[in-house]
């Protein structure tokens, strides 16, 4: 308001007469006296004014998008567990790749891109403690044919005797008829260790 | 767009983009060692990794607190990694760590290790060694390739909300735990004996090619191995070896 007025009164050819100026002056006075600086301040700080009110709606609704907004990035992830899967299968610490493993969850077990990642996990990463770890998520799918098959592949490409004897227990636990017949081709891979070797054979023999 | 409408849009996206991606800055420590002592402690006092380390070439130690020829230490802000250059030295390396600090260890021979009271995640790797741990608050992961005398004691701890892995070759897994804490419980040993005070059923395996064999007069059977839910579960303990005995008490 000041701005506007203060350009009027610069414009000496509207008001060239000391009368005009004089006049203009006061009613700049007028105006000034209209001006409610004390009232702003009151409009907007005081609890229960109007403007308070605009102030609270405003923060309000900014906090409640931003609870919203995490809320969603929540359920965003939670919809995409092989992502997640993914993401923390590329840390450097072996715990992190174990808590990202053991994030998956039974229900996420039923997508088959999950599952191949698991499988993926347990035959290549390079800590042992992560290969038992998947070992461990993916027991309850050993009853299902293609991933009891690609466990008794993945013991072949197993370094650690202790994988492997453990991805063996698992297969055994699972097995309800008895039959060890699809273990057999791993008595003649080279990477089977002797211990290994010697449960497979009792296996198929008895 | 009304301005309102703007900062509301602007708000959720922020949000959106920093959930649940937020990654508080970690401190880490990674050392690379081939014959090692580390000696680890957690204070609240320092902000960034600290480090003090001596060689041992056999015949004398000589005190090193700066950098050296025979050691590569790279410090970036909370980031510490230190590597041996192969000399075959002992180093005996005290780290002090700033709370949740995540520890990367891998003794490519003997290694002795000792920390307690740590928050952050330790990863160890160690060919053989004795390794002492206290009250470790984050995951665990270790693995031990030969001989290894660990032991475990978190009896300080109520509730364990991390997993604990440690897999080892031979030796010993000695590890006790808080009466109240709650944890599923998976050992196995190939070769060795499972001991604890906990109501564990030891399970048969049928693979089992072993015998029968008798320690001081008790038949145990072997490979021997537990599945078990402490106090109704939680994280995972898992503790496997293939000639070692393990231990479990509370």
């Amino acid at each position: 308001m000041k701005r506007k007025f203060f350009q009027i009164f610069k414009e000496p050819e509207i008001f060239s007469t000391p009368k005009e100026q004089e006049e203009l002056f006061e009613l700049w006075e007028k105006l000034d006296g209209l001006e409610v600086q004390n009232k702003s301040k009151y409009h907007l700080t005081k609890f229960g004014s109007p403007g308070f009110a605009k102030i609270a709606n405003i923060a309000a609704l900014i906090l409640l998008s931003i609870v919203l907004g995490i809320l969603t990035g929540k359920w965003m992830y939670e919809q995409k567990p092989e992502k997640e899967l993914i993401t923390g299968l590329n840390a450097d610490f072996s715990v992190t790749r174990i808590r990202s493993v053991q994030s998956i969850e039974e229900k996420d077990l039923e997508k088959q891109e999950v599952v191949t990642a698991l499988l993926h996990v347990l035959n290549t990463d390079v800590n042992e403690n992560v290969r038992l770890a998947t070992l461990g998520v993916l027991n309850p799918l050993i009853k299902d044919d293609r991933v009891r098959t690609e466990m008794i592949k993945s013991i072949a490409n197993q370094p650690s005797t202790l994988v492997q004897v453990n991805i063996l227990r698992s297969i055994v636990l699972q097995t309800s008829d008895g039959d060890f017949e699809d273990l057999k081709f791993l008595l003649d891979e080279k990477q089977i260790a002797s211990m290994t070797k010697v449960r497979i054979q009792k296996l198929i023999s008895s | 767009m009304k301005l309102k409408n703007f900062y509301l849009m602007v708000s959720f996206m922020a949000a959106l983009m920093i959930n649940p991606m937020v990654v508080l800055a970690q401190s880490s420590v990674s050392l690379q060692l081939y014959n090692a002592v580390v000696s680890i402690e957690e204070t609240e006092e320092i902000q960034q990794p600290e480090y003090q380390y001596s060689l041992f070439n056999g015949f004398e130690m000589e005190e090193k607190f700066d950098r050296s020829a025979k050691i590569e230490i790279q410090k970036n802000g909370k980031n510490l990694d230190i590597k041996d250059n192969g000399e075959r030295e002992f180093v005996w390396i005290t780290l002090r760590v700033p709370p949740k600090t995540n520890l990367k260890i891998e003794i490519t021979r003997d290694g002795k290790i000792q920390a307690k009271n740590i928050s952050g995640d330790l990863d160890i790797q160690v060919f053989n060694g004795e390794i002492d741990l206290e009250s470790i608050f984050g995951g665990l992961s270790l693995i031990s390739v030969r001989d290894t005398e660990i032991s475990l004691d978190q009896s300080n701890i109520e509730s364990i909300r991390s997993p604990i892995f440690i897999s080892t070759y031979s030796g010993k897994v000695e590890s006790k735990f808080n009466p109240k804490s709650n944890f599923n419980l998976l050992l196995s040993t190939e070769m060795g004996e499972i001991k604890s005070n906990y109501e564990i059923k030891i399970q048969e395996d049928t693979s089992s090619p072993f015998e029968v064999k008798s320690t001081s007069g008790t038949d145990i059977q072997y490979p021997q191995f537990v599945e078990h839910s402490v106090n109704g579960g939680g994280a995972m303990v898992s503790f496997r070896t293939i000639l070692g005995d393990i231990s479990v008490v509370k």
